[in-house]
């Protein structure tokens, strides 16, 4: 459980690329108050958070640039991004895929976490304070999620047992509790291209 | 002054009393040096007190005095060691590529009677026995911000090189632990049957059947060999266990008079890495290599690559005075041109014999394990 935006100092998952432009803290969401749907928020950004975001309007939705937060000045409300396609950093995801518009709860979920897979910016309610990913395409009220990137691993998630490695099994896919709403901590490459181009 | 003035005071009256003054004369004196005394002192008879009152307080001062601020860092913890190089045979590749290394683990056939006029029967001679291995690149990069580093006044970086130093030889250290520990070694072992493996937990009594089931060893030929128990690799939590061991002239865990034979006969390595959970804590015996020249485990290295390297990414910043004239060096700690990172990584290189079959068990004739987990 999260609560808050992921912070500390292992979210940085590969040791680049790093392309980095700032924005408004307005221009990035789900942020702030009201930032999920229907009603709440995710979290309020502060400078040592590295959340997940998509950038610009949601009317653009689901085709939104999409970056990980560097740093977040709060004199000035920037927000540097790293927005590098395939930089991988560690984010909370939801396993949900596919929610009931009507009730708003999960009716869909990902029971087999494993690398390749979609990962979502989502503003769906059900994702709880601190967490902004999902596996779902679409939101709580049926519009399409930005697609942000492609769970991967983390650095000492591979088998590396044959080389003298710790890992006798990869850590990944993750599998939850079958059909059960559960958050991940995992690795995600980010893209940039709305899932247009392949890994 | 006060002092001066006290002392005054009793030089006047001893005067006084030596002249055979009256004790009103003494009171007189008396009188008069207080007088002095409380003009110097500012305590006058129609003070409120008799000492000096303060009249500015900590709280007074509520920026200058009462925002106190003091970070210090204080001593890190002490990591434990896993001193391996005792009983690991190293090793040096030329490269990345696999190595070979061949070992002669037998003798030749035994003579045989020949009769009158008999012709000697050919005899044979045993195959090398063959191992490879190679090294491997073991990495860990670290990305600061050049203002994460400029703003760390309490110095939480000042020693990160040695920090990365340790850091490369706990990894060193858990590689090594884990091709101990590791489940195929263990089941390669146990696969040698009652003269390789126990599950009893660590008694002087067992320490002395690793110890004859090294004195039974034979080679391919079936000849006896030289295998004698000298390291004993054992959980941190049979440290106690260990000194209790050596330091009996009798078998600690018998309540008879047998002597501890075993007592002073080994040397013990704490394996700070090795997991279990008392009572069933492992432990391991191992041969001394160089004595015997059975290498129960190799640790190989890359000629010229002796210890870890700390690396750091050169800064592609300069400074300048014009567009055209050279520039000047900065300090490392601007990173690079684009965001100011500042890039370091350890390197190091090392290996062992790996195989699906054997764990890294270079040789089991060097080895005996106990999982410890019988009473």
């Amino acid at each position: 459980m999260p609560n808050h935006f992921i912070t500390g100092t292992d979210w940085e998952q590969s040791s680049g690329p790093i392309i980095s432009r700032m924005v408004h803290l307005t221009d990035v969401w789900p942020e702030g108050d009201g930032s999920e749907l229907p009603a709440g928020d995710k979290d309020h950004l502060a400078n040592g958070d590295h959340p997940a975001f998509a950038i610009g309007s949601k009317a653009n939705r689901p085709n939104n640039l999409v970056g990980v937060v560097m740093t977040y000045e709060d004199d000035a409300t920037l927000v540097i991004l790293n927005m590098a396609d395939k930089f991988i950093s560690r984010q909370w995801v939801l396993n949900v895929t596919h929610y009931n518009t009507g009730s708003k709860a999960a009716d869909g979920w990902d029971n087999n976490l494993a690398p390749g897979d979609p990962v979502y910016v989502d503003d769906s309610a059900l994702l709880p304070a601190g967490m902004t990913l999902s596996m779902a395409p679409l939101n709580n009220a049926g519009s399409p999620n930005p697609l942000f990137g492609y769970i991967w691993y983390c650095q000492g998630d591979y088998a590396d047992e044959g080389v003298g490695g710790k890992n006798h099994a990869a850590k990944l896919p993750v599998v939850p509790v079958y059909n059960t709403t559960t958050e991940v901590l995992l690795c995600v490459m980010q893209v940039n291209d709305s899932g247009q181009s392949s890994l | 002054m006060r002092k001066i003035l006290s002392m005054l005071q009793e030089i006047r009256q001893l005067q006084v009393k030596a002249k055979g003054g009256m004790e009103a004369q003494l009171a007189e004196v008396a009188d008069k040096y207080r007088y002095f005394d409380e003009q110097l002192s500012g305590i006058t008879p129609t003070s409120t007190g008799t000492a000096i009152e303060e009249v500015m307080t900590s709280a007074d001062f509520t920026y200058a005095i009462q925002e106190f601020i003091q970070r210090l860092m204080i001593p890190a913890y002490q990591a434990k060691r896993f001193d391996f190089e005792q009983f690991m045979k190293p090793d040096l590749t030329p490269n990345f590529l696999p190595v070979t290394r061949y070992q002669r683990r037998a003798g030749l056939d035994d003579l045989e009677y020949v009769g009158e006029k008999g012709e000697a029967r050919p005899g044979s001679v045993p195959d090398a026995t063959k191992r490879q291995y190679k090294v491997e690149v073991w990495e860990k990069q670290f990305d600061f911000s050049m203002r994460a580093l400029v703003n760390d006044d309490l110095g939480y970086f000042s020693d990160f090189a040695t920090a990365m130093g340790q850091a490369a030889r706990a990894s060193l250290e858990k590689y090594v632990s884990r091709m101990l520990w590791n489940a195929t070694s263990l089941a390669f072992i146990v696969g040698g049957g009652a003269l390789y493996f126990q599950n009893g937990r660590l008694t002087s009594s067992r320490i002395a059947e690793a110890r004859m089931a090294f004195n039974q060893r034979i080679d391919a030929r079936g000849n006896p060999i030289a295998a004698t128990l000298k390291y004993l690799v054992h959980h941190a939590g049979l440290v106690d266990t260990v000194r209790m061991i050596r330091q009996s002239t009798l078998i600690p865990e018998l309540a008879t008079n047998a002597a501890n034979v075993i007592a002073g006969d080994f040397v013990p390595v704490e394996d700070p890495y090795v997991a279990g959970i008392a009572p069933n804590l492992p432990w391991y015996a191992l041969v001394d290599w160089r004595a015997t020249g059975i290498v129960p485990f190799v640790l190989a290295r890359r000629q010229g690559i002796p210890a870890p390297l700390l690396l750091r990414r050169k800064s592609d910043v300069e400074t300048m005075t014009s567009l055209t004239a050279a520039g000047g060096g900065v300090s490392p700690l601007m990173g690079d041109f684009a965001t100011g990172n500042v890039v370091v990584k350890i390197h190091d290189e090392w290996g062992t014999y790996i195989s699906a079959n054997d764990g890294n068990v270079f040789d089991i004739q060097g080895v005996y394990y106990s999982a410890g987990t019988a009473a």
